[in-house]
């Protein structure tokens, strides 16, 4: 069926409607004639000839009024099949029709692509063989009465059924998705069938993916989960169970020393110093590991942070504790951040406490705390002119327990960076270092920006803070 | 720890309930230094624990004033002694302090949510022992009126 197949049979008809009329007009002209003259109706000829006339006029004005009323709406029928064939042509989705019997009578080109062959009128019961379609298990064949198309034929309507289809076509087998719905007449008796259909083996297998990957992170989630519940009872039992003999270690030695202490060789009281010192140390270190547990553990509270006065507080505290030192500092004003106020203070106190410390045999000690650009991100940065390090070993500057300098030099245990490192991480940023040995250090870290200040500085606006402040 | 000065506040009766032998010595002895040790109960874990308390209440005698309380513990563990006491009315007047190896603040604060009314760190400190104890008069007045 096409649309000047359709255009066609229009003029034909039409052709046909007024061949009566052709037919027609001598045999009126003669039945005229011979009646007017019998009845004495008509007399003259001339009466007869416009009597004939007259009546093929109207007879011709009545047929053709008819037709062009009739053309009208094989017009409109026509342009509504040129509209269904221009939809179902172009749409990427199959549409298959069925007759009153159930046998396949239209195939639009998606399923013809789709399935590989086109509509053939053959019964249901041989889909399987030419068609090769099947059950969702790849194999089952379907029974006749469970075609959508079929079903659709019967009254129902069918949304998205899944088949299987297995054909020359599709030699790796194909998924398709069908809705089918009966097609109704005027009086409702159902005349035929559509169905349409789109493939979806892509979309299931990506579904199926997705689905392989989920299962797959909800498995590692739990593995995580359930290394997290570990750390968390190994945490604990760090803080209470290693804890208890090392009281004892300290607690003892100290009575022996306090009862006893004026009956001992200064050599043995020396010994049990070294125990005290030694339990104490291994206190220190437990105390590091439970502070970045805790790190890692504890909520992050986010809000708008002063990091000037946070540093300020920090440098303050350091002098407050070793007041005889002059160290000349310098700390950029207004620098705000977004952040947890207890992390970020831990992390603060301890990058100005290394600063502070390893400053200690420099001449004229600097501190420095600004902020700078860098590819378009703020960086903050706490410099000092100190004892620095090989960056050789920058990649391990961050790990716990890890140091450069020997412990009669500089104390500690060796946890302070780390503790930074996890920290600035928790809040999504990075820590990295510039140093030399004896030339100082200078770290740099990035946190996250309060928007509206984050627009400021990309804008040009106190992009780099000079320092101010100098004391 | 100073070793002559004696208490300059009353400590009352203590029941220390502390599980680990090395800690019930070093606390005892703090105590002993600073002359409180004599009226010192120990039992070893929460059962025993509430078993004098509960012994106490139904005689009402009030020998115990104070309880030490360590939080982890064998049997009934501290946390659950504490919300027994906070939750008896007929204990309840007793006050508690947690004497433990633990800083977490969440057990900090949860202690102190459960009635607790001074958490210290193990080994004891007798001046915080005693700054806490010299607190308790006020909690005493707080605790007559609920």
């Amino acid at each position: 069926m096409t649309a000047t197949a359709v255009g066609d049979r229009v003029g034909r008809q039409t052709a046909k409607r007024l061949l009566p009329l052709v037919v027609l007009a001598p045999i009126t002209f003669g039945l005229l004639a011979l009646l007017g003259e019998s009845r004495g109706l008509i007399t003259s000829s001339t009466g007869v000839v416009v009597a004939t006339a007259l009546s093929v006029l109207v007879l011709s004005a009545a047929t053709l009024w008819a037709t062009r009323r009739l053309d009208e709406a094989v017009r409109a029928n026509a342009e509504q099949s040129r509209l269904f064939l221009a939809v179902t042509e172009s749409m990427g989705d199959g549409v298959a029709v069925a007759d009153e019997r159930g046998h396949l009578c239209y195939f639009n080109p998606a399923a013809e692509s789709i399935l590989g062959v086109v509509a053939s009128d053959s019964d249901a019961s041989r889909w399987a063989e030419e068609y090769g379609i099947f059950a969702v298990d790849k194999c089952t064949p379907i029974a006749k009465e469970e075609y959508p198309l079929l079903q659709a034929l019967r009254g129902q309507h069918r949304d998205d059924a899944e088949l299987y289809i297995l054909n020359s076509r599709n030699p790796s087998g194909i998924f398709v998705r069908v809705s089918a719905r009966p097609v109704v007449d005027e009086g409702g008796r159902i005349t035929g069938s559509v169905a349409t259909f789109r493939d979806v083996t892509s979309e299931k297998e990506a579904r199926e993916r997705l689905e392989a990957t989920n299962a797959e992170l909800t498995a590692s989630m739990r593995e995580v989960k359930a290394a997290y519940a570990e750390l968390e009872s190994f945490t604990y039992s760090v803080s209470h169970d290693l804890r208890a003999p090392l009281r004892s270690m300290t607690g003892y030695p100290a009575m022996i020393l306090e009862d006893f202490g004026d009956q001992l060789p200064e050599e043995v009281k020396g010994y049990l110093n070294r125990i005290v010192a030694a339990s104490n140390k291994m206190s220190g270190l437990i105390d590091g590991l439970l502070v970045l547990s805790r790190i890692t553990r504890k909520e992050r509270i986010p809000r708008d942070v002063d990091l000037t006065a946070m540093v300020k507080r920090a440098l303050e505290e350091c002098r407050s504790k070793d007041p005889d030192r002059a160290v000349t500092t310098t700390v950029a004003e207004d620098v705000r951040v977004v952040g947890d106020v207890q992390l970020l203070t831990l992390a603060v106190s301890q990058l100005i406490g290394n600063a502070w410390k390893f400053t200690r045999p420099s001449e004229h000690p600097r501190i420095e705390f600004g902020e700078t650009q860098r590819d378009g991100r703020t960086v903050h940065f706490v410099r000092d002119n100190g004892a620095g390090f090989d960056m050789a070993y920058a990649e391990k500057l961050f790990g716990a327990f890890q140091r450069f300098h020997g412990e009669r030099e500089f104390e500690g245990i060796g946890i302070g960076l780390a503790t930074v490192q996890r920290v600035i991480a928790r809040h999504g940023g990075s820590i990295w270092a510039e140093a030399a040995p004896g030339k100082g250090a200078t770290f740099y870290f990035t946190l996250p920006q309060n928007p509206a200040r984050a627009e400021l500085n990309s804008n040009g606006r106190a992009a780099s803070v000079a320092p101010r402040g100098e004391e | 720890m100073t070793k002559s000065a004696g208490p300059s506040i009353h400590v009352p009766h203590l029941l220390l309930v502390e599980d680990n032998p090395d800690d019930v010595v070093i606390t005892r002895r703090a105590l002993e230094r600073a002359h409180i040790g004599n009226q010192l109960t120990v039992v070893e874990d929460g059962e025993q624990a509430l078993e004098v308390l509960y012994r106490e209440a139904m005689q009402g005698s009030e020998q115990i004033g104070i309880v030490l309380l360590d939080l982890g513990l064998p049997k009934v563990d501290g946390r659950t002694v504490l919300r027994k006491i906070w939750d008896d009315r007929r204990l309840r007047h007793i006050p508690v302090i947690i004497l433990t190896g633990s800083d977490e603040e969440d057990d900090m604060v949860r202690s102190y949510k459960s009635g607790a009314v001074a958490f210290l760190r193990k080994p004891v400190r007798i001046d915080e022992l005693l700054r806490a104890v010299g607190d308790l008069h006020g909690y005493r007045l707080l605790i007559a009126r609920t």
